[in-house]
């Protein structure tokens, strides 16, 4: 039996009632078959020996998720479909308070899970799209980019009209199967890029659960499309996580204390920013006056570092994260990119720390209406890049008041740019 | 004003003469103050030098602020990450941070005493320094140019609290004053950083319309308070107040003279572009024009392109300056509406001179350095 982390997942389609049409999966990178509630009773046996078969899994909305007893799978059946929002009922654009588009995306619902589950495989589902008019190939190939660039599976799922063309031998259903498959190849063989962890310069703490998982996963998500990476920890293993950290948000009600209120405590000592509500951080010793004034923050200095008291509790998500960004400053921006559009950047760093590898992920499927270049502070001496079908090439890199930057060609989906030379530290 | 020498600049003075003139002047009464215009390649080791030459043409940087507490007013219009295909914003809508630099350094090497570097950053309240920082830029090089530079974010009150009213004198052609950040009153001498280029709205935008961002969105933005500034507002831009007068800014500040004005951005952007150069007096303006944009002021407007004129203008009139600009980017300062560059807009520079700010008359202004008709870059061309 193959553990969790080197399943590649399909789900069999139900009204693929005969076991022969497992050859389609042959020459696909799929070695595990989730069956249908429904599917006959020789099916899996049909296909175990081929396949590692699983039943019935037992998908979850990530609300429900008892992050303390993860187990060696964590499924998350709550994840969206990727894609630029639409508002209801209309053929507009849904735009954020940032006046950016709202993206749905669930590469912050994936690293959050890999954060706080760091041993188990991460997988999302969603439910099937509700407008047959969106199931092209190219939404799943972007839900595929999304899950394996943040180290995840999304099993592949046929909607039900490709799932009877493929199983009639039609070409346009072959035509779609392929494109889905050659992106899952694709990933396949890059599956050690996939599990890369998060470089970010903020930890966020919550026990993510009762009424503190709210504001904790919205921060979450809209850091994430304010390109802000994080990383995500459990109080009671928030101490291991804090090095190399430059700001701490910790956003439960509950009082800081025990092992991590010495943590943070010296955590600011060292020149940190924390920021917490009041109530938690009234344990806190060694707060002086601060100069710094914020019209949502009581700031303390303390040590080299600062505690920020939200005065007006974590109500509002965006301005939580936006604060949060400032207050930390974008001093510490991994990468920044220009002319975003509807792109999220999220950088990881490489197992021998001088590698920086940016997932882009494009969620209008569509090449950028104006070039976008990224950006980083520290020295670059090389850089490549590679999407999906295309090779590994080398970028150019050009060094600009702000930094050096790489502009990059537009992309329909994802593009994995990697900088050499750019230190974690 | 300051006709052909080097302004000796008491802010609460200057501000009281202005006031005490009871009737427009005439076009030929506006004064004339001299102009200078430099060759710049580019924002290399040759810039600083070009700015001291530029300045000393204008008599010398320390009589301008020496012992002063000065303001400078950059243009950093629209988001800071959009940008002009793959050029920088610096090289294309925003004033480069080494012309910023370079000039805060001749400022305290020249002897000021506090340099204020002020925006108001596009829809936002945050810190200058972090919009600097969002652009790509190092705030750390600008605030180590000179002794004591700060910076402010001038979209809301800020670190001082509160607004200082600046009033147009003979009322203005649309609003009679306006409220704006104390950095703008604070100051003895106040300085546009602009950028060479043209402008959607108004024909071109070079020191007098960078002013516009002077105005604060909790008071002139779309989400502006109704009776007093909202602190919370500046998350918009200011179309419904300034371009198109839709509503009101909050009641606290000077209302604008609506009974019957267009509601149209074109009459209305250049008139009040026109007042704030008259309410609040702009001592020095630098246009940055090494590196710019035609065809319009950010990357928003289609059909826009990189362009290269290679050059540094300043002078101590803002109309003055704007009007040799003007000249430089291949226009004629004297057009008025339905000619090149205002085909569809009023003419700021010369609703300005009906104010009596300054002339726009090429004839009545010296222009020191490179002459005009060797600096046309011509923009449309």
């Amino acid at each position: 039996m193959l553990p969790a982390s080197a399943l590649n997942p399909f789900e069999w389609p139900e009204q693929w009632r005969d076991v022969s049409l497992a050859r389609l999966l042959e020459p696909a990178p799929f070695n595990c078959i989730l069956l249908p509630e429904q599917a006959p009773a020789d099916l899996a046996a049909g296909l175990r020996g081929r396949f590692e078969v699983r039943e019935r899994l037992p998908w979850r909305k990530l609300a429900e998720i008892e992050w303390s007893r993860p187990g060696e799978l964590v499924l998350i059946g709550d994840a969206v479909w990727p894609s630029v929002g639409a508002a209801a009922g209309s053929d507009s654009t849904e735009a954020g308070p940032t006046g950016l588009p709202w993206l749905e995306a669930n590469g912050w619902i994936i690293r959050m899970a890999r954060d706080l589950a760091p041993q188990a495989a991460v997988w999302v589902r969603s439910s099937p799209p509700e407008d047959a008019a969106r199931m092209d190939a190219s939404l799943f190939e972007l839900a595929q980019c999304e899950a394996w660039a943040h180290g995840a599976r999304r099993p592949v799922w046929l909607p039900p009209a490709v799932a009877s063309g493929l199983a009639a031998d039609n070409a346009a259903a072959r035509a779609w199967w392929r494109r889905v498959v050659s992106a899952v190849e694709w990933w396949a063989q890059r599956a050690d890029r996939s599990a890369w962890p998060t470089l970010a310069r903020l930890l966020v703490v919550s026990d993510f659960s009762g009424s503190n998982a709210y504001p904790a996963t919205e921060f979450l998500n809209l850091a994430a499309r304010r390109n802000l990476p994080w990383r995500a920890a459990l109080p009671e293993k928030a101490g291991a996580a804090l090095a190399g950290m430059a700001a701490v948000l910790y956003v439960d009600q509950e009082p800081l204390a025990g092992p991590l209120l010495a943590q943070l405590q010296e955590f600011l000592l060292r020149g940190g920013l924390l920021m917490c509500l009041p109530e938690a951080g009234r344990a806190l010793r060694g707060l002086r006056a601060s100069e710094q004034t914020h019209p949502r923050f009581d700031i303390h200095a303390c040590g080299k570092g600062r505690a920020a008291f939200s005065r007006a509790g974590w109500d509002d998500p965006y301005l939580m994260a936006l604060d949060a960004h400032l207050l930390m400053s974008r001093r510490h921006d991994v990468v920044r990119l220009f002319n975003p559009g509807s792109i999220l950047a999220w950088p990881a760093l490489g197992p021998d720390r001088r590698r920086l590898l940016v997932h882009l992920l494009n969620y209008s499927r569509h090449g950028a209406a104006h070039d976008v270049a990224l950006q980083t502070w520290k020295p670059v001496r090389a850089a490549w890049v590679e999407q999906p079908g295309g090779q590994r090439r080398a970028a150019a890199v050009r060094r600009e008041a702000g930094g050096w930057e790489v502009p990059l060609e537009p992309f329909e989906h994802y593009c994995a740019v990697e900088l050499e030379g750019n230190e974690d530290a | 004003m300051h006709e052909g020498t080097i302004l000796q600049p008491t802010r609460r003075g200057f501000m009281a003469s202005a006031l005490a003139s009871a009737l427009p002047m005439k076009a030929r009464q506006a004064p004339a103050a001299r102009v200078a215009i430099a060759r710049c390649d580019d924002y290399g080791r040759g810039l600083h030098e070009s700015l001291g030459r530029l300045l000393d043409m204008l008599g010398g940087a320390g009589r301008l602020v020496g012992g002063k507490t000065v303001t400078v007013k950059i243009n950093l219009t629209g988001s800071p990450t959009m940008r002009l295909g793959v050029t920088p914003a610096e090289k294309a809508q925003y004033t480069h941070p080494a012309v910023i630099g370079s000039l805060v350094r001749l400022f305290g090497d020249a002897g000021a005493r506090r340099v204020q570097i002020v925006e108001g950053c596009f829809s936002s309240d945050e810190p200058l320094e972090e919009f600097l920082l969002a652009a790509g830029w190092d705030p750390a090089p600008l605030a180590a140019s000179a002794r004591q530079v700060l910076f402010e974010n001038t979209n809301i009150a800020g670190r001082r609290g509160g607004y200082a009213r600046f009033v147009t004198p003979h009322g203005g052609h649309l609003f009679p004053g306006f409220d704006l950040n104390r950095a703008y009153a604070d100051c003895d001498v106040l300085v546009s950083v602009a950028k060479l280029k043209e402008h959607a709205t108004c024909g071109v935008t070079l020191g007098m319309k960078n002013m516009f961002g002077a105005t604060p969105l909790t008071i002139y933005g779309d989400y502006a308070g109704k009776d007093e500034p909202d602190e919370c507002a500046a998350r918009s831009g200011r179309v419904m107040v300034m371009h198109y007068g839709r509503r009101p800014p909050a009641r606290s500040a000077p209302q604008p003279k609506e009974d019957g004005t267009p509601r149209d951005d074109k009459w209305r952007m250049p008139r009040i572009v026109a007042d704030l150069s008259a309410a609040l007096p702009v001592h020095l303006t630098v246009i940055d024009g090494i590196d710019t944009m035609a065809g319009g002021e950010g990357p928003w407007i289609r059909g826009c392109r990189p362009v290269h004129p290679g050059q540094l203008i300043a002078g101590l009139n803002p109309v003055c300056t704007d009007a040799v600009a003007t000249a430089c980017m291949g226009f004629d300062p004297m057009a008025d509406r339905g000619q090149p560059p205002f085909e569809r807009c009023d003419s700021f520079l010369k609703l300005a001179e009906d104010l009596g700010v300054g002339t726009r008359d090429l004839r009545r202004i010296e222009v020191a350095g490179v002459p005009v008709e060797k600096a046309r870059f011509p923009f449309r061309a």
